[in-house]
């Protein structure tokens, strides 16, 4: 159960895609702090070997989160910067003057449809009637794609066992208005990003950070994802993910589990990082109290674990 | 092992009221039910209501006024609209004659991670096409529209539902405290027991269309103290 789980995680890990992970893995600290730096990110859970905490004692030592972060910063970026590369195809059905050439694009993991697809659409409108095209909307294998998760997430719930490039259809009439958000321009994802933060430490600080950032702290952050600018980001995002420990660290792990196969959208509950004991809470005991069906003799079911943080 | 008793406490606390909530409105045909989710142990309160579309935004004349028998079993038939029962052509046939009718969603869900109810709603024409925002404005009324000018709450946006995955409007949650607490401590100081549930709706659900009957309130003060 271990070593196949290890495996695929350090492959991916540059990608951010954590599918199975060994139950007796531990959530530490450190695994937050390598966790996804924007909301609703896929979460790599990464454990390099020199930051497991071998004894609980040692987490007693930690005492600055700035110090052990630049220690992570490599898997910080890698996770920043992790790409998929996809191919825009047009809907067949929609109405062109002439043939529409299919558009390649490197989507970031940790970013928004809507947020880096402007340029499919310019593509397509080269071939389209103003009159013709509606809200553009993305779809992978019928399944209409919904821009408010990270693309990352997408990816690995829906294409993730695929071969690359990502093949995603482009439709712009019939906007299936039951399944997907609209998405009238940026001020809107910015909005959903923004409350996903809130959300996210509202569990970690009751919203104590957050809300005492400046409104300019706010904008950096966005603006950091929005122009792909990691320091930027990561300037006001080490504010966000201060553990102190001295204080118990998080009040609880903003996380959501993600299935293919489900009515729900995602699986998400108060959890604490520690036990009352003073124990580091490992993912498997996350898996047991919230998703029991997922830990299985053989393993972990494959999920998707994206980390609100 | 996590504390599940501790963690659990605001949920709990949110069926108890949830529970008695529902038992007023069974007595009072307010319509409100409760909807478990399939294979959880998470559940919502939720209301379904029909309208007429009106311009004016208040109740359709025919709902006030002109209580005929085929007026009075529409509204009866409002009061518990189970989804799979609707059947859209039914709704565009009553409406052959007259106004449009308007389908009204609401949904009451716990977010743990704010320990507050959240409002969700949606609605959709007899076609089944969902309205927009704007469209729902229009339905329900300009003096409701000054009220979320004037309230604590950030602004209403399109989400999805936690529970169904599917677009609902929402009035988010971060700022519900604000509001809710004043009304909490003075409850506590007059000895008072409060239903979380029914002093909350009754603020924020006339802001999009919804109401409580008054008789909601002389209930509550019948009703056992929430737990501390």
């Amino acid at each position: 159960m271990g070593s196949q789980g290890l495996c695929r995680s350090a492959q991916n890990c540059g990608n951010g895609a954590t599918i199975t992970r060994p139950a007796s893995e531990r959530i530490t600290t450190q695994g937050l702090l390598t966790a996804p730096p924007c909301a609703s990110f896929p979460a790599p859970l990464y454990s390099n070997n020199n930051h497991i905490f071998e004894k609980p004692e040692e987490v007693k030592h930690i005492h600055s989160l700035g110090r052990r972060m630049a220690d992570d910063k490599d898997v910080l970026r890698d996770v920043w910067f992790g790409r998929i590369p996809t191919c825009f195809t047009l809907n067949q059905d929609e109405v062109t003057e002439r043939e529409a050439e299919p558009y390649y694009l490197l989507l970031p993991r940790v970013s928004y449809l809507t947020l880096v697809t402007d340029k499919v659409k310019k593509h397509f409108q080269k071939v389209m009637k103003q009159e013709d095209m509606e809200e553009m909307w993305l779809e992978y294998e019928g399944t209409a794609l919904k821009w408010h998760y990270p693309i990352g997430l997408l990816f690995d719930l829906h294409a993730s066992n695929t071969s690359l490039p990502w093949s995603i259809t482009v439709h712009f009439k019939n906007f299936p208005e039951k399944d997907i958000l609209h998405c009238p321009c940026n001020s809107v994802i910015e909005a959903h990003f923004m409350s996903s933060i809130k959300e996210a430490d509202a569990l970690k600080h009751k919203g104590q950070v957050i809300n005492e950032m400046q409104k300019k702290d706010h904008k950096q952050l966005w603006m950091g994802l929005q122009n792909d600018k990691f320091d930027q980001f990561w300037a006001m995002n080490r504010k966000l993910m201060e553990y102190p420990t001295e204080e118990g660290g998080f009040r609880y792990i903003p996380f959501r589990l993600y299935q293919t196969m489900s009515d729900r959208p995602f699986i998400q509950k108060l959890f604490r990082p520690v036990t009352t004991d003073g124990q580091p809470n490992t993912l498997g005991d996350l898996l047991k109290e919230v998703f029991p069906a997922a830990v299985t003799p053989d393993g972990i079911l494959d999920l998707v674990f994206v980390n609100m943080t | 092992m996590p504390m599940s008793g501790e963690l659990d406490e605001g949920e709990r606390t949110f069926r108890l009221c949830c529970e008695q909530f529902i038992q007023h409105s069974q007595a009072c045909g307010d319509g409100w039910m409760w909807e478990d989710v399939k294979g959880s142990e998470d559940g919502y309160m939720k209301k379904t209501l029909l309208k007429t579309r009106s311009d004016s935004g208040a109740p359709s004349k025919a709902s006030r006024m002109s209580k005929d028998d085929e007026t009075i079993k529409l509204e009866f038939e409002a009061q518990a609209v189970d989804e799979e029962e609707v059947d859209d052509d039914d709704i565009g046939n009553t409406t052959a004659n007259g106004p449009e009718l308007i389908r009204y969603e609401y949904h009451v869900v716990y977010s743990s991670s704010y320990q507050t109810p959240v409002l969700y709603f949606r609605a959709s024409s007899s076609d089944g096409r969902p309205l927009t925002l704007e469209e729902m404005w229009a339905s329900v009324g300009d003096h409701y529209r000054a009220r979320l000018l004037q309230g604590p709450w950030d602004t209403i946006t399109q989400q999805e539902h936690p529970l169904l995955g599917q677009p609902f409007f929402v009035l988010h949650p971060c700022r519900t405290q604000e509001f809710m607490s004043p009304i909490v401590t003075a409850a506590k100081g007059e000895n008072r027991s409060l239903n979380y549930i029914i002093a909350w709706l009754s603020i924020v659900g006339p802001v999009v269309g919804l109401s409580l009957p008054l008789s909601y309130a002389s209930a509550a003060s019948q009703l056992e103290a929430t737990p501390d």
